[in-house]
């Protein structure tokens, strides 16, 4: 889908080349990301792929077209572009700003308002409460999003996310990182992904590009880049500890099919139900779902002590977080640690209730792979 | 509804029915035949006009050079010398109105011409300053999406430069406008007319009447300006 | 003793002390204060009485270019200024609140009666030159249309023959000369005519107004410098509807009790400002860029009231 080679960048007045001799090739709907330390070529990179820099030597191959015989213009137009900063217009509402590139292109108004809708459901923004705001009445996250329903609202097949989720706390930033991956296995873009954290690399990408003073260290999965780095300027940005970043790379649902555990009760389970589960069960916990199989909560040891009444729904209190089952591994972990309990329970989009993983589910994990 | 009416037609006719009321008592109660000589409601309608020619001429043609100017001072391939400028605007604006007048009248002679080219002059400074400033200003992250999203650089100028340079371009527009109605009674001086007819006689022959209708019409004309401007702005720009 | 008593001895002694020290600052040597309007004429003349006063030994304060009209006349009266030379005209009308007198003796002994008897001001001499208001044309254009006096220049306009440059009968003048009752509008009713239009300028400018021909015919002031070197002409004013301004040192009665010999000293001086040489003087200040007080030396040095200084 995208081909780069031999691509070189030396800006005026500079003699050292901030990208030097490029090469790289990114497959149709893979997401490719750019990781290094600031200033080791990797924006310029990705700008020179739709041209807001021009490249002073080598190629880029669009669908196998030179890029410098397409209009830069109409070249853009068809690669969705994401910053940092997001960019948004101040001046303009959510919904005048996701529908830029429409208007741009002058599509009709019926099928502008169909797509910028479509986009702000994907990217979970209600149209009816979002489209007449002004990006200043928006959080962090949600600047975001719209950031990404602009890139992508003219469906265009290749895109460039330059440090994308830089900008948010760390909490919105795995949980926009995770809606991402789901959009992305729908959509299935070719993305050139750039960032500096290599947490944030081995979580989205399917390849790995690790750069460093201007030129390509290693292109490799994330995977193999975890198991054999390339030198030991990879090695040192990959860090120590590869076990727990593998974490990473594993989603919820993977595990969650191997893991053989009790049925949860439904709310109208009787109390010596829970009395008999909650002495089997390895959790110490007895999780409880209403009767749509929507998580209800769970009940300890101390819950039936204190409160009284007839069925499970009397006891159960609610749990402070979950986690989805497109999260990772590392996702559950840091959920597990912040509620300071040796378990998690994995609900669906629609918040299902799916099942229930442990720390030491997550040690076998990591014991299997080393 | 009963709000816009108030804010676009009652105030603004509070503000000159009281100004109006002045004048009329004024040319009805003359204190002795030099106020009734100069207030007369011919006279007073002829300083208006000729102000209002001066602030209409000079104003139109500061707002198209000083936004034209600034716009063309902001692209990157004269925004050094948009720098320069922006200086030289700067300590133009501290030289005395009075003074660009002297400086214009030993140049080009006097009159209404004149004093129109000097105000001219003059307005163009805050506004030319206010645009660059604007532009200047715009957030680059929000140029580079614009950019990157394939927005032609002449789009980018009209659908987001201008758009989020507006409100201080509108503020230089407004400080322009009051600066010039204050510097317009000095037209006089050179044979241009205007308002500072009544405010210079007046000082001339000591009347505080004709001196005070003068400058209470140079007040009204630049608090309504600035007023009706003010609000006219807040209902374009909705976002900040 | 009670707190307020303290008080009200600190004050009364506060009060005591201030009265003493402001007293002891009273000088010992009276001074007089000359003050003047802002014009070139108005300089010179402060300048002239200021350095023929000091030559006789008199010590003098320079108030000169002080402000306008009712400005110095207010600082008189209150006793800031002890001189400063005035117009019979401007006084008539101005404080006395008279009718328009056109004879210059009349004039001034009117006034001069008036102001010693009412404010214990004294008229010195008058000058013979009369620096009144003037309506001037360029001189090629009067001498080609024939017109010598403003009865000549209404009967052209009346005749609707065509306008020199700029083509209209347009009119520069002050802004004073648009408002007072013996300004413009009085003018053209008395000599029955009508400008196409009459424009208020500062009155600096009206000159060269009618020298770049803006203008086909202003007002002036008699004794202007610029008249002669702009070769501009003055209308006789066969009417007489002008007033008189002709100029005399007004000093306060208390001065000339200090120093009695004032009215020996000013009053030559007087006598020898004629017309053309006050437009002279004039002219050295605004056309040769001299300084008020320079010019004022050398001609009382030329004409020997002064001796100069070795």
């Amino acid at each position: 889908m995208i081909k780069v080679e031999g691509l070189t960048k030396v800006f005026p007045g500079q003699t050292i080349p901030a990208v030097k001799d490029l090469n790289l090739e990114i497959k149709e709907g893979d997401v490719c990301v750019l990781v290094g330390p600031s200033g080791c070529g990797k924006t310029t990179t990705m700008k020179m792929i739709n041209r807001l820099y021009e490249p002073t030597g080598g190629k880029v191959y669009i669908r196998g077209e030179d890029h410098m015989k397409i209009d830069p213009i109409k070249l853009r137009l068809d690669i969705g572009y994401v910053i940092q900063e997001i960019g948004l217009f101040p001046h303009m509402t959510i919904y005048e700003n996701i529908a830029t590139v429409p208007n741009e292109k002058k599509w009709p108004r019926e099928k502008t308002k169909e797509k910028v809708e479509e986009l702000m459901h994907l990217v979970g923004l209600d149209p009816e409460i979002f489209q007449n705001r002004y990006p200043t009445a928006l959080s962090g996250g949600q600047r975001q999003r719209v950031g990404v329903a602009r890139a992508m609202v003219s469906d265009p097949p290749i895109m460039l996310m330059d440090e994308p989720f830089g900008a948010v706390d760390p909490i919105t930033r795995a949980r926009l990182q995770n809606e991402f991956l789901r959009i992305q296995e729908r959509m299935s873009k070719t993305i050139v992904f750039v960032t500096h954290d290599i947490d944030e690399a081995i979580k989205m990408s399917d390849t790995i590009a690790v750069m460093n003073e201007g030129e390509l260290i290693q292109h490799d999965t994330p995977s193999d880049l975890l198991s054999a780095p390339a030198d030991e300027f990879v090695a040192n940005l990959v860090g120590r500890h590869r076990s727990i970043k593998r974490l990473h790379l594993i989603r919820v649902h993977e595990i969650l099919k191997e893991v053989d555990r009790t049925e949860p009760l439904t709310e109208d389970a009787k109390k010596e139900e829970v009395e008999k589960q909650l002495e089997d069960s390895d959790l110490r916990t007895v999780i409880v779902v209403d009767r749509d199989n929507k998580l209800k909560g769970v009940i300890g040891a101390s819950d039936l002590k204190r409160k009284a009444g007839e069925v499970a729904g009397d006891y159960c209190h609610e749990v402070s977080d979950t986690v989805t089952d497109d999260a990772t591994l590392n996702d559950a972990l840091s959920v597990m640690l912040e509620c300071g309990v040796g378990y998690v329970a994995v609900v669906n989009e629609d918040e299902m209730y799916q099942g229930t993983i442990t720390l030491g589910d997550l040690l076998n994990v990591v014991r299997e792979d080393s | 509804m009963f709000r816009t009416l108030w804010v676009w037609i009652g105030i603004p006719l509070i503000m000159i029915g009281i100004v109006a009321a002045m004048i009329i008592y004024s040319v009805n109660n003359p204190t002795d035949s030099i106020v009734e000589r100069m207030l007369t409601y011919e006279r007073v309608f002829r300083v208006i006009r000729q102000h209002a020619s001066l602030l209409l001429i000079s104003m139109t043609g500061a707002t198209i050079v000083g936004v034209l100017g600034g716009i063309m001072l902001s692209r990157p391939s004269l925004y050094r010398a948009g720098r320069v400028v922006e200086t030289i605007v700067n300590i133009g604006q501290t030289v005395p109105s009075i003074a660009i007048l002297a400086l214009f009248y030993t140049i080009l002679g006097m009159g209404f011409r004149v004093a129109v080219f000097a105000l001219f002059l003059y307005s163009i400074l805050p506004i030319l300053r206010n645009t660059f400033a604007g532009i200047d200003g715009v957030d680059y992250s929000i140029i580079e999406a614009a950019r990157g999203m394939g927005m032609h650089p002449l789009r980018i100028l009209t659908k987001i430069e201008l758009p989020i340079a507006f409100p201080i371009i509108v503020a230089g527009f407004r400080t322009a406008i009051v600066i010039n109605v204050g510097a317009a009674t000095l037209a006089t001086f050179i044979g241009g007319g205007g308002l500072g007819d009544l405010i210079v006689t007046g000082l001339a022959v000591r009347r505080e009447m004709i001196i005070l209708n003068g400058a209470a019409l140079a007040a009204l004309s630049a608090i309504l300006l600035d007023y009706l401007i003010g609000k006219a702005e807040e209902r374009v720009v909705k976002w900040s | 003793m009670s707190m307020k008593r303290i008080l009200t001895i600190s004050l009364v002694l506060v009060v005591l002390v201030s009265f003493l020290f402001v007293m002891g600052c009273e000088p010992a040597e009276p001074t007089v204060k000359v003050g003047s309007k802002e014009f070139t004429e108005q300089l010179i003349l402060a300048q002239v009485a200021i350095l023929a006063l000091e030559h006789h030994g008199i010590p003098t304060e320079d108030e000169s270019g002080l402000g306008g009209t009712l400005v110095n006349r207010e600082a008189l009266e209150a006793g800031d200024l002890d001189l400063y030379w005035e117009y019979t005209g401007t006084a008539l009308v101005e404080f006395m609140a008279h009718d328009v007198i056109t004879d210059p003796e009349e004039a001034y002994a009117t006034i001069a009666e008036w102001d010693q008897a009412e404010n214990d001001l004294i008229w010195l001499d008058m000058t013979p030159f009369d620096n009144t208001y003037t309506i001037m044309m360029r001189r090629e254009d009067a001498e080609e249309m024939n017109i010598e006096t403003i009865s000549d220049l209404a009967a052209a306009i009346n005749a609707d023959e065509p306008a020199p440059e700029p083509g209209d009968w347009n009119f520069a003048m002050s802004h004073e000369y648009e408002a007072r009752d013996d300004g413009v509008d009085e003018l053209q009713e008395t000599y029955g005519f009508q400008f196409d239009y009459a424009d208020p300028m500062d009155m600096g400018i009206v000159y060269e107004a009618l020298r770049e021909k803006e203008y086909s015919v202003s007002m002036g002031f008699a004794t202007d410098a610029r008249i002669a070197a702009y070769n501009l002409v003055n209308l006789v004013d066969d009417m007489g509807f002008h007033p008189v301004y002709n100029c005399a040192p007004v000093v306060r009665q208390e001065m000339l009790d200090e120093f009695p010999e004032i009215p020996e000293i000013l009053n030559p001086i007087s006598e020898a400002l004629t017309a053309d040489v006050m437009s002279d003087l004039n002219m050295r200040v605004d056309i040769d860029d001299m300084d008020a007080d320079e010019v004022a030396e050398e001609w009382l040095i030329e004409e020997g009231f002064i001796e100069p200084e070795e």
